[in-house]
């Protein structure tokens, strides 16, 4: 059975939406927990997004999307050729302040490694910025088809 | 306008006359400034109480709280003091699913905006 599927599209955020369709789709060949899709999705559109208005600087450019099943984690892959960003090392916003007071924006990296196990970037062999989410346990285990039960037997 | 996304406006009187924002469907990062507009066309023709009906809202990253948090820099020039956290009085959030809530919560809205689950209730507080 396949275990990791891609997927690419031009830096433009009119093709999120085609972005969330390969990651639910992916999902669910993947035997995903249906009850954490929405957290990939989001987590994936985080990503994205930022690549595609600040490592592109709306100027286009092409974003790779990889998942991939690995035992009982999923891998999420993205890659670009924008300007190099490590998101992990962004200071999280301070909660606590008023809205008032808080610039807008800014709280995109936060949320996806609040909804991921684990965040990693780094720069490939090639050039590209490559930034890797893990997200564990998230195989649905009443699903016979799923590859993890699979491997499990 | 984006497929996914339908924003319907209409009107309830309460104390005071209150706006409703129905969104309905998906709101990310490529559609939240329908939203953002919806509202801001909202204010200028004179709304000054707004009440966001997020009912049929499935999903919404953190771009759709960049909307709701323009929204609210537009309405609360003064926010309101409840205990010693200013809580948005003018602009009020209904219903909004699970998947959303927890977007909601993550990023500390919550803490700053009221949040109801009967219409009636809400359009009353405000």
């Amino acid at each position: 059975m396949q275990t990791c599927f891609s997927f690419a599209v031009t830096a433009d955020l009119q093709n999120l939406p085609a972005i969330h369709h390969f990651v639910k789709e992916t999902a669910a060949a993947l035997g995903v927990d249906p009850a954490v899709v929405t957290d990939l999705r989001l987590a994936v559109e985080e990503v994205a997004a930022n690549i595609m208005m600040h490592g592109y600087q709306d100027e286009g450019g092409a974003v790779a999307i990889e998942m991939e099943a690995a035992a009982d984690k999923l891998l999420i892959r993205l890659r670009d050729r924008g300007v190099p960003f490590d998101p992990t090392t962004v200071a999280a916003p301070d909660l606590t302040s008023p809205l008032a007071d808080r610039n807008l924006g800014g709280m995109g990296v936060y949320l996806t490694q609040q909804l991921m196990d684990e965040v990693t970037y780094r720069v490939t062999a090639g050039g590209e910025n490559e930034l890797t989410l893990i997200k564990q346990g998230v195989f649905d285990s009443s699903k016979e088809t799923s590859w993890a039960n699979a491997h499990q037997r | 306008m984006s497929a996914d996304l339908q924003i319907a406006v209409s009107q309830e009187q309460g104390r005071v006359p209150v706006t409703v924002l129905s969104a309905n469907g998906e709101i990310g990062a490529h559609n939240y400034q329908q939203l953002q507009d919806q509202a801001n066309e909202a204010i200028a023709a004179g709304a000054t109480d707004l009440l966001l009906d997020l009912t049929h809202v499935s999903y919404m990253s953190s771009a759709g709280l960049r909307a709701v948090h323009a929204i609210y820099k537009k309405l609360e020039g003064q926010p309101e003091m409840v205990g010693n956290v200013p809580k948005a009085a003018h602009f009020k959030l209904l219903n909004p699913p699970e998947a959303v809530l927890k977007v909601i919560k993550a990023l500390g809205f919550d803490m700053f905006l009221e949040i109801y689950a009967d219409l009636a209730e809400a359009v009353a507080s405000f």
